[in-house]
């Protein structure tokens, strides 16, 4: 649909954000607590954390949780009963606050769960949820949306996209039919505007390559020497892929209990050892370097052609979070240049 | 610093080692481990108040596989560390050279095991002040509440494993959180599944850990995991008179039995 421009205050967010909750629905935001910021459940706009760049981890996990049960099952004398996670119970959510960066990282993630089959749980969450992102008016040096085809106002993946353009009024992009849905029923919260120029109410982030460009130049890389130089800081966890937007991997995992047992989906990350290891005892990524490569080549080269995307959205997330300082921006800069 | 420049010039020039692991500038502020092979990228390195990393990780990862010898830049952590690795023989003296400095960044110049022993002794060691009162008003929480505590503190946890592939005693090829048959902790990161990989970690790290923190700076979303196992230091110091990291022939305290071990767990 083609972007609808209103105007909305402050105060009428707050109400907007009651209706919300009260309407049944959970609402998500950036929330302190213990010093650190992360998405967390709110009733009142009081408790959400305006001035953080980005949370710690990503908004994936409102989707894409971190352990998620996919289905129970049971043993009797005759049978085996297996019980599907019932997907008609999800809630509907929604995500406010996150950044152009954590909307658009919705795009890859969904193209992973849709590669051959659609993935039904996945899905069925994605549908139930509606992201209110908020433009980005500070970046700092890990940011790098513009090199990976993003910007700090950037509306790909968001329902409605808000900028602030004063101390008490927010720009309102309604972008998508959910963005439509919630604007349809409250109306009242929002005012006429003609179309703003975001420009001067949006952080600057300088554009150092493009995603592009990097694809290019992996096509002759894979024997580089560049990753075992890159990656030697590297431990091997999976801090970079659980906070990253854009990371899919998980592992299937059944916790029994005598004849009955659960079935859980959790979060798995390529920069561990085990993740490629196969029963025999050989591991085709048996170094660090190698799982570091993969980490670039599969958002930079593999996922352009399986799934038409780029798997990076460059947030920065997975280098604010490495106990390395592993850099991502400044590692694909190098790459871009080699 | 420039001390320490000059040691690590000297050690590579003279091909007395292929690698010195060291401190660089990282983004913005920030330090990062480094890994230096000529005597001219030497310039790069740098030490100072930000360098706190526990860099004797970096001995038992695939980098210095293919080494045959290494120097390290070391901090009194960091010294502990290869004490403590050497007492558990997973580190040879003659592989690795110690570059000692104070915490403050005085260089301490080379220290071979016996020296660093020395040295280790003379540093602040043990838990801090602060570390302590946390501990304190944990431990006089009662039974159930302190479960509660802990099991809420670890119920952010995203099993990661940064904590674990940043200590340098978490060494093990296969951790017991990999082993599957059978499976003696969930993958699973849920509430339970968190706690008990998180006591199976400090259990490990009992007479092990150095206190360095390393864990805990690690941590993407800053879980004081680190204070279960400094318990254990207090613990295993009144219970079995041991402490980690001093004594590179030292019999750590959980995998050796002398007769002044008491029994009176058993009942
Ligand atoms: S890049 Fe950093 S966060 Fe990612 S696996 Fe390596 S050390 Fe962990
Ligand atoms: S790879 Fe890093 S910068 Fe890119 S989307 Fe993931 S967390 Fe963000
Ligand atoms: S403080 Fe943490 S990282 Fe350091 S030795 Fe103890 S358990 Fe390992
Ligand atoms: S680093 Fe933190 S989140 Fe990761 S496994 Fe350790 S305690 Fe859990």
């Amino acid at each position: 649909m083609e972007i609808v421009n209103k105007l909305l205050d402050k105060s009428a967010l707050s109400a907007l954000i009651e209706r919300l909750s009260k309407s049944g629905k959970e609402v998500y935001a950036p929330v302190k607590e213990n010093g650190i910021t992360d998405f967390a459940k709110i009733d009142t706009i009081d408790t959400i954390d305006f001035d953080c760049i980005t949370t710690i981890q990503s908004a994936k996990s409102l989707v894409f949780p971190r352990v998620e049960n996919i289905l129970s099952y049971k043993k009797t004398s005759e049978d085996i009963v297996v019980k599907n996670v019932d997907i008609t119970a999800f809630p509907e959510v929604v995500a406010l606050g996150t950044r152009p960066c954590d909307a658009a990282g919705f795009i890859p993630l969904d193209a992973i769960f849709c590669t051959d089959n659609a993935d039904e749980i996945f899905n069925a969450r994605l549908k139930k949820l509606t992201i209110i992102s908020i433009s980005c008016k500070k970046a700092d040096e890990y940011c790098f949306c513009t090199s990976v085809n993003g910007n700090p106002g950037n509306t790909a993946g968001s329902d409605i996209l808000l900028t602030e353009i004063s101390d008490s009024t927010y720009f309102a992009e309604i972008v998508s039919e959910k963005g439509k849905a919630i604007f349809d029923a409250n109306t009242d919260l929002f005012k006429e505007t003609a179309a703003i120029d975001k420009t001067p109410h949006l952080a600057e982030v300088k554009q150092e390559f493009t995603a592009e460009a990097i694809n290019e130049k992996l096509n002759t890389l894979f024997e580089s020497d560049i990753w075992d130089k890159q990656s030697m800081r590297c431990v091997g966890c999976g801090a970079c892929a659980y906070v990253c937007p854009a990371c899919g991997c998980f592992d299937i995992q059944d916790e029994n209990k005598g004849n009955k047992g659960i079935r859980h989906r959790c979060w798995d990350s390529c920069g561990f050892g085990l993740f490629t290891l196969h029963t025999s005892g050989h591991n085709p990524r048996e170094k660090q370097s190698q799982r570091w490569r993969q980490r670039i080549f599969h958002k930079f080269s593999y996922q352009p052609v399986q799934q038409k995307q780029f798997g990076c959205v460059g947030c920065g997330r997975c280098s604010r979070a490495c106990p390395a300082d592993m850099n991502i921006a400044e590692h694909l800069k190098e790459i871009a240049v080699n | 610093m420039e001390e320490i420049k000059k040691i690590a010039k000297q050690l590579l020039s003279e091909n007395k080692v292929q690698m010195v692991i060291g401190f660089e500038k990282g983004t913005a502020n920030k330090v990062r481990p480094a890994f230096f092979t000529k005597p001219d990228d030497v310039e790069k390195l740098i030490y100072n108040e930000a360098c706190i990393h526990n860099l004797a990780l970096y001995l038992k990862k695939d980098i210095c596989h293919h080494v045959s010898n290494v120097a390290i830049v070391a901090n009194p952590n960091v010294v502990r560390s290869i004490i403590q690795l050497a007492s558990e023989n997973q580190v040879k003296e003659e592989k690795v050279t110690i570059i000692g400095i104070s915490f403050e960044g005085k260089s301490i110049g080379i220290l071979d095991f016996k020296a660093a022993e020395e040295f280790a002794k003379t540093q602040p060691k043990g838990l801090k002040p602060e570390d302590r009162a946390f501990i304190e008003k944990v431990q006089a929480m009662p039974m159930e509440e302190r479960f509660n505590y802990w099991v809420e503190t670890f119920s952010t946890c995203v099993k990661c494993y940064a904590c674990r592939a940043s200590c340098p005693m978490c060494y093990c090829g296969k951790c017991n959180v990999e082993t599957n048959n059978p499976q003696w902790i969930p993958v699973a990161s849920h509430k339970y599944g968190n706690l008990e990989w998180h006591i199976m970690r400090a259990m490990h790290l009992a007479g092990r850990c150095i206190n360095c923190g390393e864990c805990t700076r690690a941590c993407p979303v800053d879980i004081p995991l680190n204070m279960l196992s400094y318990m254990l230091t207090d613990f295993v110091m009144d219970e079995f008179h041991a402490e980690a990291g001093l004594s590179a022939t030292y019999a750590p305290a959980l995998s050796s039995y002398t007769n002044i071990d008491k029994e009176n767990f058993i009942k």
